[in-house]
């Protein structure tokens, strides 16, 4: 992050105030997650791993000397999550991703029917903080649920491209699995920024939202700060 | 209902097991292969310009009146990107598939 986002950011930070988010609650998260994950025999070498965020996010956030673990970057991004999910008022949510989003995840938990899509975050929900004393209350849908078409139906989606991106027709099934009226969010849409580079049609974030435009009745924006946000609204 | 360590390995594996077929390989091999192995067998798939730079194939800047600087023909450009998300997938899930194993070790 250079000094120009720095300031940019800072600036930004004095205008908005939020319902419940708090970075500080995702980075404690982090850092009990990095904890648990040092304990794995994981091979984190450039060649095994790559530069992909997925990987390295919660060593980032839990380091202190981390410009992701200090800067107002991440807690702004994330308010979109929480601005949109206020302004829906869903009664149903799904969510995939709560331990990158955990003070979101624990607004949720606290205001709506809320359902996780069990995989690695759920598992470090259960394991990895289950001494935050959050009384969890939610229901889960696996993959094969979604592959299967047995999501069921929800009022506000909350996912990221990583669910999807090795087949960005299983964007469909969550579309489906919108209620009229519904609100998705997806996050981490932009691929590294190559969404917006010359050969963005050629990413599948570009085929991703040309799937979800093919799709009637539903309206589609994007926000391009930071990993890139899409929202989808369902007639 | 709690986290289903087995349920969330086994699509993980599916979805591995796809991608060594896309790349030539045995899925069956899973336990014993290795990421490198895999990899390279994904790079091997497809050869763009980076490749084959002593081919002296003809490249363009494809939006070169904008001033982006992507320099290549449209299919290398493709082709590139077919394999970034190509090893992107193979990586992301090889990266699930420890954690999932991992979860599953706790008993």
């Amino acid at each position: 992050m250079d000094d120009n986002s720095e300031l940019y950011y800072s600036r930004l930070e004095k205008l908005v105030k939020y319902k419940a988010l708090e970075i500080q609650e995702t980075l404690d998260a982090s850092t009990k997650i990095n904890n648990y994950l040092l304990t794995l025999p994981l091979d984190k070498r450039r060649e095994a791993v790559g530069r992909d965020l997925m990987t390295w996010f919660f060593e980032v956030f839990s380091a202190e000397d981390s410009a992701w673990n200090r800067s107002f970057v991440s807690e702004y991004t994330s308010s979109y999550v929480e601005m949109l999910y206020l302004a829906a008022r869903p009664t149903k949510t799904l969510m995939s991703n709560p331990t990158f989003n955990y003070a979101i995840a624990k607004l949720m938990n606290s205001s709506t029917d809320l359902t996780f899509i069990d995989n690695y975050h759920l598992d470090y929900i259960e394991h990895c903080l289950a001494d935050d004393n959050v009384s969890w209350n939610y229901a889960t849908k696996t993959m094969q649920d979604v592959e299967n078409d047995a999501l069921g139906s929800f009022d506000f989606i909350f996912i990221s491209e990583y669910d999807v991106f090795h087949d960005v027709a299983l964007i469909t099934k969550f579309c489906n699995a919108l209620n009229a009226g519904g609100t998705m969010v997806l996050s981490h849409t932009n691929d590294d920024l190559r969404a917006y580079a010359a050969e963005s049609e050629y990413t599948l974030s570009y085929e991703m939202h040309q799937v979800i435009k093919s799709i009637s009745g539903l309206s589609v924006y994007h926000i391009p700060t930071a990993p890139g946000h899409t929202v989808v609204i369902k007639d | 209902m709690a986290h289903d360590a087995q349920g969330n390995l086994s699509y993980i594996e599916k979805q591995l097991a796809y991608f060594m077929l896309l790349v030539g390989l045995n899925p069956e091999s899973l336990d014993s292969i290795t990421i490198d192995e895999i990899l390279t067998a994904a790079r091997s798939l497809s050869k763009i310009a980076t490749d084959r730079n002593n081919e002296s194939l003809p490249t363009i800047s494809i939006s070169e009146e904008q001033g982006d600087i992507f320099a290549g023909a449209p299919e290398d450009v493709l082709l590139k990107n077919q394999r970034i998300f190509l090893i992107l997938n193979i990586r992301r899930f090889w990266y699930w598939r420890q954690l999932a194993i991992g979860a599953l070790s706790r008993g």
